[in-house]
């Protein structure tokens, strides 16, 4: 049986946007009514006042967790849109941290992945608390942390018009009752302390905790007693690192 | 947190992730994932599927959240819609005229209210559950295995044993008795 024909055209009109709404038409009236709903006000109003009224039938719906690692895909798959830039190798700065290159030996079983983004929204003003070596350049700063494996455990992002830098969780890390800690590392520097991650929710500060970093610095993580390192450097071995880009 | 400040913690999220702030996008999935998901889940019944939909949601709210507009919908709804559309194109790309029936969709759902939805609709759910209930059952059925599973007129009426102008006839005159019931 066809759906051509038995409706009029005008008939099919009618109902087009609730039938659209109720979710009834093939793929081909379905991109019809899209067509109509990017082009027509009157025809967007319409649906949108059905979707009003059936959308509190989803109640029924039974919430169902996805996957840990659905995020990572998700921040993955909006960083080109927000600026964020894939981590490139270091090596070269990194080789010069000795202390993180031998920790960096034996990490890869306990790493699941992480990423740091810098992700900028151009401020309205400069921020005159920004430390100078984080200044304004063209745009901003980005960052990407990963494990040798390539898998995302954080995102962070730095909002300049607010002097905010924000470390999201990604994936889960599987830190053995030990702390994550963020370390900063200037080129040819050692590594500073920035913060605790807790890897169920962001953690927020305001860039002055990254004074000392240049454009070139190198973020890292590493597994710490809990609390963090009481030594003032990385003890644990590094899970994650990345470096920061100049958008 | 009241249902309001829960409310108005997901619009500012959204808000905020349409200036392109990605820890408010974070915010957003925490609060949404396991609604949308299950969206997703219903209609395509495929946890790959249903995963690659979900993806695909949230890059459209991250690229489309400045367009949402907090006077025209409630972000739930708004978030909702997006989950339940992208999973019937979907479905209808991967099988046009889908003819397998789903047991789940003739089932009548007796969960309570969940939290985000009564968030985003308040007692929208209490009327909307009363103007279907008045509807005839085999009609009710159908409005619900539509909406929540994304059947097509074909489908549904092939389950409930009509032709399919009947089942057009059913759904129509259906939604119309709805129109009545909730606008009154």
């Amino acid at each position: 049986m066809s759906d051509h024909g038995s409706p009029s055209e005008d008939d099919h009109n009618d109902h087009l946007a609730v039938e659209y709404v109720l979710g009834v038409l093939d793929a081909e009236a379905r991109s019809r009514a899209a067509e109509r709903l990017a082009n027509e006000p009157a025809f967007r109003a319409e649906v949108e006042a059905w979707e009003r009224r059936m959308v509190p039938l989803m109640d029924e719906v039974a919430p169902v967790t996805p996957p840990a690692d659905l995020w990572a895909r998700v921040a993955a798959s909006i960083a080109p849109a927000s600026n964020v830039i894939p981590l490139k190798a270091r090596s070269r700065v990194w080789d010069q941290v000795g202390v993180w290159r031998a920790a960096t030996g034996g990490l890869a079983a306990a790493a699941a992945g992480l990423v740091i983004v810098l992700a900028v929204r151009p401020p309205a003003a400069p921020a005159p608390s920004s430390p100078p070596s984080l200044s304004p350049q063209s745009g901003g700063l980005t960052a990407k942390l990963a494990t040798p494996g390539g898998k995302v455990l954080f995102v962070a992002l730095l909002d300049r018009s607010q002097d905010r830098v924000t470390v999201v969780p990604v994936s889960a890390v599987k830190a053995g009752g030990r702390a994550a800690e963020l370390w900063v590392i200037a080129v040819g520097g050692a590594p500073k302390p920035v913060g605790l991650l807790d890897t169920g929710k962001s953690l927020s500060m305001t860039s002055s905790m990254l004074s000392g970093a240049n454009s070139h610095a190198v973020f890292a993580v590493s597994l710490e007693p809990a609390g963090g390192s009481t030594t003032g450097a990385p003890t644990g071995p590094v899970i994650a690192t990345g470096a920061l880009e100049i958008l | 947190m009241d249902m309001d400040t829960q409310r108005d913690a997901l619009r500012s999220a959204l808000l905020r992730s349409g200036h392109g702030e990605g820890s408010a996008l974070k915010e957003v999935y925490d609060k949404t994932s396991a609604k949308l998901f299950g969206v997703c889940m219903r209609i395509l019944g495929d946890p790959g599927e249903a995963e690659d939909v979900l993806q695909e949601v949230y890059l459209s709210v991250w690229r489309n959240a400045a367009a949402f507009d907090a006077a025209r919908a409630s972000p739930i709804t708004w978030l909702a819609t997006i989950a339940r559309n992208r999973s019937i194109d979907r479905l209808r790309a991967r099988r046009p005229g889908r003819s397998d029936p789903i047991d789940a969709a003739l089932q009548v759902a007796d969960s309570e209210p969940s939290a985000l939805t009564r968030m985003a609709v308040g007692q929208d759910v209490t009327r909307l559950h009363d103007c279907v209930g008045e509807l005839e059952a085999l009609h009710r059925d159908a409005i619900r295995a539509a909406f929540l599973d994304g059947l097509t007129y074909e489908v549904l009426a092939t389950r409930a044993g009509v032709p399919l102008g009947t089942m057009k006839s059913w759904i129509r005159r259906s939604l119309l008795k709805l129109r009545v019931c909730m606008d009154r």
